[in-house]
């Protein structure tokens, strides 16, 4: 137990805490309303498809840049998933061939932003914010506006079915972390994101290949845009350009939530995990407590900037305790 | 000249950061109208000396007084209102602006103007100029200007500024003698006028040359004060370095390797950077180069290690032709690169020593699909042991450590790579006295043991003491070629050869 609290930093025993600081608030107050089956069933519902784009968020600020263009390539990957599934009535191969192609979307479209990146070093920032106009629009030019409703039973199952009482999204999601994590942290290429963004020139000066990290880590992101955009589709049984708009400010949230560091180089699986958690229950006690969604998104932008100033603060407190 | 009063004086100055004292009760006593040189090794607190000076760093003990008053919590804003005025070794200028402006800039922030009058700031900035007998058009861009003018601009500045003090920081590094000369007559002349003028450095033979008074620190601690003629070269450095002679000079053991060659480069040239570099470093060999700042020493690493790569010429290893155009090439050849500047190119900061020291090996690592954390941590306590690194663990973050336990893991990190060829760029800057021994025993094994090594530096002593060969560049032309039985002056004449002229009748010797 000791090694285990050793090992873990701060942030993720802080978030632990705040996770069981609701649960034991939810216990004493709406015990009837929150410890339902059909309010946990729902929660788990809907996490997964912003909880993989924060993955994708995360390894890009872990590199010391951003992926602003995720819910671009979700939506387009979607689309084009739709596009595909309903162009081939359905059949289950049809299923099969729009999943890849969505993958494939979202591994080209990340390797399209890492290659801005990496060759010509423009910044990540403006880059995929470009990119996520881009890639909605191409969404846009396929779809030609409305939705693409009507997906097949078995596409919609992914996201919206059960086994028993446990929903299949969430061995979906489970099966992402167990990758995300094993990518981030048992492959080299895990390893060399972390030294990039901890200091570019010291990586390359170790003879780490920045630009093919750089190129792998956006498409790795873009994968789990990719994914999510799947996740998405399959849960509204549709596909459109703008769906999900507001996640792109909520996985920056969850993953600055979750100890990644703005500046890159720090940040862990373990951290982002139990602020998807944490963000999920934070959302439903607004639904609980009946808050205006207008309200909501300046919260979720004052909690985000209050997490940054705390970053900030604690970064300068470290600084003058060592020197 | 009869102005003796101090102007500043520290007694017993402490600064600790973390773990590490980096002053250990320090005194020091400047007078107006003198020129005071500080000495030491690198290492020594110099820096952090010039820091508390300037205000950047309040003294965890000790007492400034400035004109007989003691000073409390003295910020950098302070400092400069008391007339003290740093001149580091990038001058902190503006590139991208005119003389005149970057002589009259800080005095504008200083008086708080909001509005400028740039027709009289430019004859003020004339005038500033004249007044050293410095003669630099005041218009001109100061990105053309060469460094020794960046400088005089700089002084200008500090005078602008109304100095009382001005400190220098190895004003010297990048300049020509002819230069230096120039400078030196710059520095008399503000004696004259009263300033009193610290410049640090640790070259003998300049210190003799300006020096009214001279104060020497060894590893954070004062060790002596006097005027020039209390020292003589014998006691100078035995104060400088605590040693009575210098460490024995590195020679291969004859018979280990008759005559090998392990690396070569013919005719190696980039525009631009270096020409037709030729040498051979042989089996047991510890190689030097060495050259002024700008005169192309660290090009050519950067080309061996294919950071930028030659444009023509050819490189050899162990018997092999090599052709190296990226690191990849590089590194897959063998070889490894110990970079200058160890904070931004060779550490991770806040990374872990255990994470800094597999940094360039990872690949190595990674076998069953999934790297084999149990074997990295295994070699990493290795090299801890090995290369004595002082620290109770390889968890905590690399900038807990000191310069010279931090420069042994950047050295772990590429003796993890089993390199063939290893290139030290600096290998000591910054470094204690006792890990800089340490490092050089390290380098002088790795030699005796087949690997080849090459060591750029600009610190001669440094270099005579370990290389047995040593090459001189300037210009980007190797202008000399020695052993280390020449003195410290003939080395010196070296440097500041002329470049393209003298390769064709190169020394030898």
């Amino acid at each position: 137990m000791r090694s285990v609290l050793k090992k873990s930093d701060s942030n993720v025993i802080a978030l632990s805490f705040l996770i069981v600081v609701i649960l034991i608030a939810m216990a004493l107050f709406m015990p009837d309303r929150f410890y339902t089956m059909s309010n946990l069933r729902s929660i788990v519902f809907q996490f997964p498809e912003y909880g993989v784009l924060a993955f994708g968020v995360m390894a890009c600020m872990i590199s010391g840049g951003i992926d602003i263009s995720l819910v671009g390539i979700a939506n387009l990957s979607g689309v084009i998933a739709a596009t595909i599934m309903l162009g081939m009535g359905k059949s289950n191969l049809s299923i099969v061939l729009g999943i890849l192609a969505a993958l494939a979307t979202g591994l080209l479209a990340g390797l399209f932003n890492g290659s801005l990146i990496g060759f010509l070093r423009l910044p990540p920032m403006l880059v995929t914010l470009c990119g996520s106009q881009l890639y909605a629009g191409l969404a846009l030019i396929i779809t030609k506006g409305p939705a693409l409703n009507d997906l097949p039973d078995n596409y919609k199952f992914i996201a919206n079915g059960s086994i028993g009482q446990i929903p299949v999204v969430l061995f979906v999601f489970i099966a992402v972390l167990v990758f995300v994590y094993f990518v981030m942290n048992r492959t080299v290429f895990g390893r060399q994101v972390r030294f990039m963004g901890s200091n570019y020139e010291a990586a390359r000066y170790s003879g780490i290949n920045n630009l093919k990290t750089t190129l792998r880590c956006y498409a790795f992101s873009g994968l789990m845009g990719a994914i999510s955009g799947i996740l998405m589709s399959s849960h509204f049984n549709s596909a459109k350009s703008d769906y999900g708009t507001q996640y792109t400010l909520f996985s920056i949230l969850i993953v600055v939530l979750g100890g990644v560091h703005p500046d890159g180089g720090r940040g862990r699986v373990a951290g982002v995990t139990l602020s998807i958690i944490l963000l999920q229950f934070i959302t439903q006690l607004f639904t609980f407590l009946r808050i205006d969604t207008n309200y909501r998104t300046s919260a979720y932008g004052f909690i985000l900037i209050s997490v940054l100033v705390i970053t900030m603060i604690s970064d300068k407190r470290r600084l003058r305790r060592m020197t | 000249m009869e102005n003796t009063n101090p102007f500043i004086r520290l007694t017993d100055v402490r600064k600790a950061f973390g773990g590490v004292r980096a002053l250990k009760g320090v005194d020091l006593e400047l007078r107006c109208g003198e020129i005071h040189c500080l000495a030491g090794e690198n290492g020594c607190g110099k820096s952090t000396l010039i820091k508390v000076i300037s205000g950047v760093y309040h003294p965890d003990r000790g007492t400034i007084e400035i004109e007989g008053a003691v000073v409390r919590n003295m910020k950098p804003i302070d400092a400069i209102r008391h007339g003290i005025q740093v001149i580091y070794q990038d001058f902190a200028v503006f590139p991208n602006m005119s003389v005149a402006e970057n002589i009259g800039i800080n005095r504008l922030l200083l008086e708080g103007e909001k509005l400028v009058n740039w027709k009289e700031t430019r004859k003020r900035a004339i005038d500033a100029m004249a007044a050293i007998g410095a003669n630099i058009d005041p218009d001109i861009l100061l990105e053309r200007l060469s460094v020794s003018n960046k400088q005089l601009v700089a002084i200008c500045r500090a005078l602008f500024n109304n100095a009382r003090l001005i400190i220098l920081d190895e004003p010297t590094t990048a300049l020509t003698s002819r230069e230096v000369d120039l400078l030196f007559n710059i520095l008399r002349n503000l004696k004259d006028q009263g300033i009193a003028v610290m410049i640090v450095n640790h070259k003998m033979d300049e210190i003799f040359r300006i020096a009214d008074r001279i104060t020497i620190l060894r590893n954070g601690e004062f060790i002596s004060s006097g005027t020039r003629d209390e020292y003589n070269n014998a006691r100078f450095s035995h104060d400088l370095t605590g040693r009575e002679l210098m460490a024995v000079k590195y020679s291969p053991a004859p018979g280990d390797f008759p005559d090998e060659t392990v690396f070569e480069v013919e005719k190696l040239t980039r525009e631009g950077s270096f020409y037709d570099i030729s040498f051979a470093v042989r089996r047991g060999d510890v190689f030097g180069i060495t050259g002024l700042l700008g005169s192309g020493r660290g090009e050519i690493a950067d080309a061996i290690f294919g950071l930028s790569p030659a444009e023509s010429g050819t490189m050899h290893l162990n018997g092999e032709l090599i052709d190296v155009q990226s690191i990849d090439d590089a590194m897959n050849q063998g070889i490894a690169y110990v970079p200058e500047d160890r904070l931004t190119q060779g550490l991770f900061l806040e990374r872990s020593i255990q994470d800094n020291i597999m940094a360039a090996s990872l690949p190595a690592y990674f076998s069953g699909l999934k790297l084999q954390t149990g074997k990295m941590n295994e070699d990493t306590d290795r090299w801890i042991r090995d290369i004595d690194i002082k620290t109770n663990s390889a968890e905590p973050p690399i900038n807990t450590l000191s310069g010279g336990n931090q420069q042994k893991c950047v050295m772990a990190k590429w003796l993890n790579t089993k390199p063939k060829l290893l290139v030290l760029n600096g290998p000591t800057v910054g470094v204690d006295i006792g890990s800089k021994a340490e490092i050089h025993d390290l380098v002088r094994q790795l030699a005796a043991e087949g690997v080849g090594v090459i060591v750029i530096s600009d610190d001669i002593s440094e270099l005579l003491e370990n290389c047995n060969r040593i090459i001189v560049v300037h210009d980007g032309y190797i202008v000399g070629r020695v052993t280390n039985d020449v003195s410290e002056t003939e080395l010196l004449a070296l440097l500041s050869r002329p470049g393209k002229e003298s390769h064709e009748n190169e020394v030898t010797d």
